[in-house]
């Protein structure tokens, strides 16, 4: 098992690596100056202000310096600075990380909490009103869009009810219950859709577990149902509800944009798309790679996770 | 021990209830072993799914008792029903590989059935499926107490089982096909091993399987069954010297050929009819050989033979006691096999 939890880890560092040299390629392999494409038409056309900001890119060096800086600095996080102040990438990316991943693990949670549970009634009742309810549910949440929900949940809950702040940060250390409170429409929202595909999986494939052979070994045991049911099907049939979590988990690293703008709630998503409207170079990378490093981590994460669970895949 | 009145178990298809096995009568004793044969689809594993009241949620005994030690224990609740499960009456299954949970060990899962219907202490538990693994025949009990099924052969899997199914000591054990996914050699080890352990333990065995050969490897008795009703009865030495009804001849028949040298390998032409569409009268009627008018009316009943008196057969066209056809059996026998080899 620490073989195969070493593999892991060592697979995630080469795909990093990986991403690291196309991010690096993408800015020096693409057509026209990336100098010139970073100060735009109008500056693009000042000798001056191109060298400059050739320096400040660091294109001057040898090609090999450069790329050998740049992983280095991936490793140390150091991503150099914003072309439009002496901030350092790190600092951005360090304020949007944990907001991030704040937003993405409530809405997993919430995802997880309700979409086994409902998952699990509507596989025991099969048929059932509980079913009907639960694949109805799942139904509606796969078929709304994000800022529609977001936007339903603002009408209601802030501006009809005024139960919850209709949008705004607010800092944990300047007021933890206002900030969780900031953190309940967002999260909600952004976990409609999970909820709709955990209870899918979970119904689809405890009702795969309960059609096997083996149920019917447990029953001729003489074991209750409930034991049968949680000891042995559920333990069977999360396996792979826990890899659609780690998908859902992966994609809401840096793809909760609409949200983030909707709640006024900047993180890595937010970030990155900034950045790409000022065409601030240095921050796009940071951010695709942070991005895409989480993405790889959580990959990761599931597979080892998968390998503790189903003892056939060690 | 174990009786069985009367039984009828009905699936629900479409709304409508069609009869899977119909007026199952079956007694079963003490160290006994009881072969139940027939084709697939003729309802064996039915009638032992309704024994032990496992049946697919689409399917219910409609009437009939199963009495086992003087109680009937259709009328047993799901509580009282799971006591008497994996304790008192085992059942080990076809594909062994299918049967065991993935994600647990062998030897949790024996201890499993301990934990439920027994008061001993871990280390008591641990030690009677490490001495459970040995009895059944496992080399290395310890290793395989801590390995997952897919680490075992089809017939470790099946041992493996099978000590789980023994560790309460039941007085039934119930095996339905137990060795028709392994292949021979290993077939015939298991098959020896159920033969044992009938032996060592006194033990009641309801043996369900298509295989004629294991049938007289096994056997005490043998039930004969056919699109869910039981078409012979009779004890092992009877059934292969003196079978009366025509579709058990033709089983025999095609061992027989399987066997002899002659590379003609005879079946029974034609399939079991399904449970929605069971034709009128005799059920065999479509694919017998001596069917006659009589054959396609009326349903014959399950009678006694004259000259066996343990021996009772479903059809019109034998010499039992309320019938009237008196060829002797073995010109008759000669008879239906050329009838049936011509068909053809
Ligand atoms: N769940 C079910 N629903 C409807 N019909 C069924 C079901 N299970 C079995 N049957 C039918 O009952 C009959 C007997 O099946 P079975 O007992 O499995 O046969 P055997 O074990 O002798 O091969 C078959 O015709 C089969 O199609
Ligand atoms: S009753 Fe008629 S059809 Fe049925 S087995 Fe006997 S001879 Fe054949
Ligand atoms: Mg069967």
């Amino acid at each position: 098992m620490l073989k195969f939890i070493l593999k892991q880890i060592f697979v995630a560092i080469i795909q990093i690596l990986i991403v690291a040299t196309i991010v690096f390629s993408l800015l020096r392999f693409m057509p026209g100056d990336p100098a010139v494409l970073a100060l735009g038409t109008e500056r693009g056309s000042d000798p001056e202000a191109v060298q400059q900001m050739r320096e400040q890119l660091g294109l001057n060096e040898p090609f090999l310096t450069q790329f050998a800086d740049w992983i280095a600095g991936v490793f140390q996080l150091d991503f150099g600075q914003s072309l439009f102040n002496n901030v350092q990438v790190w600092d951005y990316l360090a304020s949007s990380i944990p907001k991030t991943l704040e937003l993405a693990i409530a809405a997993i949670i919430i995802g997880s909490v309700v979409g086994v549970t409902l998952g699990i009634l509507a596989s025991i009742n099969r048929g059932g009103m509980i079913d009907k309810l639960a694949t109805s549910i799942a139904a509606i949440g796969l078929s709304f869009p994000v800022y529609i929900t977001g936007t339903a949940f603002v009408l209601i809950l802030s501006i009809q009810f005024n139960l919850l702040p209709s949008s705004g940060y607010v800092d944990f250390f300047d007021d933890p219950i206002g900030h969780l409170k900031s953190l309940i429409m967002p999260s909600f929202a952004i976990s409609l859709p999970l909820i709709a595909s955990i209870t899918r999986m979970t119904r689809s494939s405890m009702l795969e577990v309960l059609d096997r052979d083996f149920v019917r070994t447990l029953r001729a045991k003489g074991l209750s149902e409930k034991i049968i049911l949680i000891r042995h099907v559920l333990r069977n049939a999360v396996i792979s509800v826990v890899t659609v979590i780690g998908l859902e988990m992966a994609n809401l690293i840096g793809g909760t944009v609409l949200i983030e703008y909707m709640f006024n709630w900047s993180g890595l998503s937010t970030l990155l798309v900034d950045s790409i409207n000022s065409r601030d170079y240095p921050i796009i990378q940071g951010a695709v790679i942070i991005i895409a490093s989480f993405y790889i981590l959580i990959n990761r994460t599931v597979e080892i996770i998968y390998g503790l669970m189903d003892p056939r895949t060690r | 021990m174990l009786r069985i009145n009367n039984l009828t178990t009905s699936f629900k298809i479409n709304k409508k209830l069609y009869p899977a096995v119909k007026d199952i009568n079956i007694t079963l004793e003490k160290g006994e072993t009881l072969c139940i044969v027939g084709e697939s689809g003729s309802g064996k594993t039915i009638t032992s799914l309704s024994l032990m009241q496992l049946l697919p949620s689409n399917g219910e005994i409609s009437s009939g008792e199963i009495i086992y030690k003087d109680q009937d224990i259709t009328k047993f609740g799901k509580k009282k029903m799971n006591k008497l499960r994996g304790k008192s009456i085992s059942m080990i299954f076809q594909d062994p590989m299918s049967a065991l949970d993935p994600v647990y060990t062998c030897g949790y899962q024996i201890k499993e059935v301990l934990d439920f219907h027994e008061n001993y202490t871990n280390e008591e538990k641990v030690e009677r499926v490490i001495s459970l693994l040995k009895q059944v025949g496992i080399p290395h009990p310890k290793n395989i107490y801590n390995a997952y099924p897919h680490e075992l052969s089809g017939g470790m899997c099946q041992r493996v089982v099978i000590a789980m199914a023994l560790a309460c000591d039941p007085d039934l054990l119930i095996a339905d096909e137990p060795t028709t996914a392994l292949d021979v050699t290993i077939q015939a080890k298991i098959l020896k091993l159920l033969n044992d352990l009938k032996e060592q333990r006194n033990l009641s065995i309801l043996l369900i399987t298509h295989d004629l050969g294991v049938v007289a490897e096994m056997a005490d008795k043998v039930i004969v069954m056919y699109a869910g009703e039981v078409v012979e009865v009779a004890d092992i030495n009877t059934l292969f010297d003196h079978p009366k009804h025509p579709y058990t001849k033709g089983l025999i028949g095609s061992v027989a050929s399987i066997s002899s040298k002659g590379n003609q390998l005879y079946s029974i032409p034609g399939k079991v009819p399904s449970i929605t569409e069971m034709p009128k009268g005799c059920r065999f009627n479509t694919r017998c050989p001596l069917a006659s008018d009589k054959c396609f009316i009326e349903r014959p009943e399950l009678e006694f033979v004259t000259d066996h008196t343990s021996q009772e057969v479903r059809c019109w066209n034998v010499d039992t006691v309320g019938g009237k056809q008196n060829e002797p059996a073995s010109l008759r026998n000669k008879k239906c096999k050329k009838t049936l080899s011509s068909q053809k």
